[in-house]
């Protein structure tokens, strides 16, 4: 081959190259642009921002739905198909994993989920304009990985879709049955039809089938003579939730379901609790009056938690009634017994005649559990009144400033950050006569249950807190609730002493030799801390006490101690042999 | 003549040099690499696929002219097409993993193959009686080269989970 010959073949051969890279480098520049657009967005871009964003982003919702609207089903259709279509391959799988491994977050692939998703989407914002998608979705169908997505989007079109949603009902995956069920719903316009269709799954293998078709069936308000007999029947279901379904959709349709009534009363009978439930709540919608020695018969006689059931239907029904088994039965000499009627008693009011008397009696029960149960009872009693606010302390002899009383003056310092100064300056000017009004509610216990307020009683404190110096003649009383029997109390009595700056030091000593642990480890604390810093000659004072309690029982304890005593006294700490 | 071929020889090493050490200014739109680029075990298995694959090409192109410190300029070509690869990686993550790494490495066959076509028949001197290698056994070249990178680089991500090579 000649020299000239050679390099014209080279030139050639450089063009080809050129032309195929660059032709290359185009086709994959103009691959992604396929799509059908909106406002220059891809329709997966807005289909990513529908299905990504959360309900309370409303305008990212209205915007990708107006922009997949304005695509339209004729171009958006297709790609929706391909979405809900879309499977990772063997080597889609080992690129995600790999970019996931790698933390590759650049690269923003779609698994198969992230395109089902999209598609689902999709069809939800076109709705029935999606109709020329039946078919495909039908097919669909017949895909065990994709069936319940179909049908799915079948529901979301609708009334085009109904003979596809008919085909779910005998579709082999249960979820698509359970689902197909309630879709059909909304596809049928004659409610006979749409029984008849759905009555066979009532005798579907899975349980969850069967209790769509029954609630679906109860729905059905409209058409009592055709639903009623049917869910008598589905009362016999083999699984209970079914049959408490059924009675639920019973209780519905009241008096037309009178029918009812022998059988409802046999699933009392029978005890089981689920079926007992919703029987009772059945038979007080559709019987009120026969209901009632019904369901006081079960409190006595039934098992526990249908007990408890009987005693709440009933309380619907007949208030007294119910208020006079339940103190009763506070007295049975059955445990479980006991605990269901405390449950009920946390229902009433706090000052229905007997409840306050009996929850307080039941906190002394022999049994833990139930004086325990008791003690809660009360405590969410109290604090049920609290948040309704009609529990506002007030006392008549209260302090006033500026036309406003002291509670609210403490409310608004509870519920600051910082200390107010137009607070602190209202308590202050209220002069020495606040000091016994903060101080009872320091101390301040429910009237009706006797128990302490922990809200009450923190306004009391930072109350004091507020007055700084002037709580001074506060601390003599504050000492003594520090010695009560009431742990909580001797340790908010104790914060309280931290008003009055270095006078607090030595009831923080004080606190140090506190019978309850907590008030103890409290009070290490605070000799530790920033506060008490500002008084280093007062709080050294309080190393031999630490060094004490270094072998206190309580484990919170010996750590405040040991962290205190480094604070205050590093030599002496490393002479205990603190490191 | 002797100072043309000092002027050339400069020249090509020069070239060399800015190919490896150049950094080209970003006029597309950057790409947000995450705050550790690369991991260990990540560096690790693509530097070691992309000397599996230059030794592919130094091998299968052994009896054509090529130009001096071969290796080097299939190392330093890199610079150019991992980056590209990753850059279309990125640019097509909208189509299906698979489809995108396929296209991907297609685009870097080709350019690769094309590269090389240019550095041997351009740029290579000796030796002198050896052909260059012509366009499609620059390509063929490089659909072996990448296939065996390809190969290599999920069983090096083995080899260093093996050694705990973490991040």
């Amino acid at each position: 081959m000649s020299r000239s010959n050679s390099v014209g073949l080279r030139i050639k051969s450089f063009l080809l190259g050129l032309a195929i890279l660059i032709g290359f480098g185009v086709f994959l520049i103009l691959l992604p642009s396929g799509e059908p657009r909106y406002q220059n967005r891809t329709l997966t871009s807005w289909l990513k921002q529908y299905s990504r964003a959360s309900l309370d982003e409303t305008n990212q919702l209205a915007e990708a739905q107006e922009a997949i609207r304005a695509i339209g089903p004729g171009k958006a259709v297709p790609i929706l198909l391909k979405l809900l279509a879309t499977k990772d391959g063997r080597i889609d799988k080992w690129v995600l994993e790999t970019s996931e491994r790698f933390k590759l977050n650049f690269l923003h692939w779609q698994t198969e989920l992230d395109c089902e998703l999209e598609g689902v989407a999709g069809f939800e914002i076109l709705g029935s304009n999606a109709a020329p998608a039946v078919s495909a979705l039908t097919r669909l169908l017949d895909d065990p990985e994709r069936s319940f997505t179909a049908a799915r989007c079948l529901d979301d079109i609708g009334k085009p879709a109904e003979n596809a949603l008919c085909q779910c009902l005998t579709n082999s995956n249960p979820q698509v049955r359970e689902w197909g069920v309630g879709a059909l719903a909304g596809a049928t316009d004659d409610v006979e039809v749409y029984i008849s269709r759905i009555k066979g799954c009532l005798k579907d293998p899975e349980a969850l089938v069967r209790l769509a078709t029954v609630r679906a069936i109860g729905g059905q308000d409209n058409a009592p003579d055709l639903v009623v007999p049917i869910l008598i029947r589905a009362l016999n279901d083999p699984d209970a939730h079914v049959s408490a379904q059924a009675a639920e959709s019973l209780g519905g349709f009241g008096t037309n379901s009178l029918p009812a009534y022998s059988t409802l009363t046999n699933m009392i009978a029978q005890g089981d609790q689920i079926r007992g439930r919703a029987a009772m709540t059945a038979l007080a919608a559709i019987t009120p009056t026969q209901a009632i020695p019904i369901l006081s018969n079960t409190v006595v006689n039934g098992t526990a938690a249908l007990s408890g059931a009987a005693l709440r239907t009933l309380k619907s029904l007949n208030p007294e009634l119910s208020r006079q088994m339940t103190l009763a039965e506070l007295h049975s000499a059955d445990v479980p017994h006991r605990m269901q009627a405390l449950s009920v008693t946390g229902t009433f009011e706090t000052e229905t005649p007997g409840i306050a008397e009996a929850l307080k009696l039941a906190a002394q029960d022999s049994d833990p559990e139930v004086a325990r149960r008791a003690n809660m009872t009360m405590r969410e009693m109290v604090r049920k009144k609290t948040d309704s606010g009609q529990a506002a302390v007030q006392f008549p002899d209260d302090p006033s400033y500026e036309g406003k009383p002291l509670s609210e003056w403490l409310q608004t310092l509870r519920r600051s950050s910082e200390m107010p100064t137009n607070c602190v300056k209202a308590l202050k000017n209220m002069g020495t006569n606040v000091i016994p009004v903060l101080l009872r509610r320091v101390e301040y216990k429910d009237p009706v249950f006797g128990l302490a307020d922990f809200e009450v009683s923190m306004e009391g404190v930072t109350g004091l807190i507020a007055l700084g110096d002037q709580a001074m003649p506060a601390l003599p009383r504050l000492a003594e609730l520090m010695d009560g029997e009431d742990g909580d109390l001797a340790l908010r009595a104790m914060i309280g002493t931290l008003a009055t700056g270095r006078d607090a030091v030595p009831y923080l000593m004080k606190g140090l030799t506190n019978r309850f642990p907590v008030v103890r480890s409290e009070a290490a604390n605070y000799l530790t801390d920033e506060w008490s810093a500002q008084f280093p000659e007062e709080r050294k004072r309080a190393v031999p006490e630490l060094l004490t309690l270094l072998k206190d029982p309580d484990e919170n304890v010996r750590k405040a101690a040991t962290n205190g005593i480094k604070a205050i006294d590093p030599q002496a700490a490393t002479r205990a042999g603190i490191k | 003549m002797k100072t043309r071929n000092t002027v050339y020889s400069t020249a090509k090493v020069g070239l060399l040099l800015v190919v490896l050490f150049s950094a080209l200014p970003a006029l597309a739109n950057p790409i947000p690499f995450p705050e550790k680029p690369v991991t260990g075990p990540l560096t690790f298995a693509v530097t070691v696929a992309i000397f599996i694959e230059a030794i592919c090409w130094v091998f299968c192109l052994w009896r054509f002219r090529k130009p001096r410190f071969f290796i080097l300029w299939i190392l330093g070509m890199h610079l150019i097409t991992f980056p590209a690869f990753v850059g279309l990686l990125h640019f097509l993550d909208a189509l299906r993993p698979a489809a995108a790494v396929v296209l991907g490495e297609t685009f870097v066959v080709i350019s690769e193959g094309f590269l090389v076509f240019l550095a041997c028949n351009y740029l290579a001197r000796a030796p002198k009686d050896a052909p260059p290698p012509g366009l499609l056994r620059c390509w063929l070249v490089s659909v072996v080269s990448n296939i065996c990178s390809m190969i290599a680089f999920p069983l090096l991500t083995v080899v260093s989970d093996r050694f705990s090579w973490t991040s």
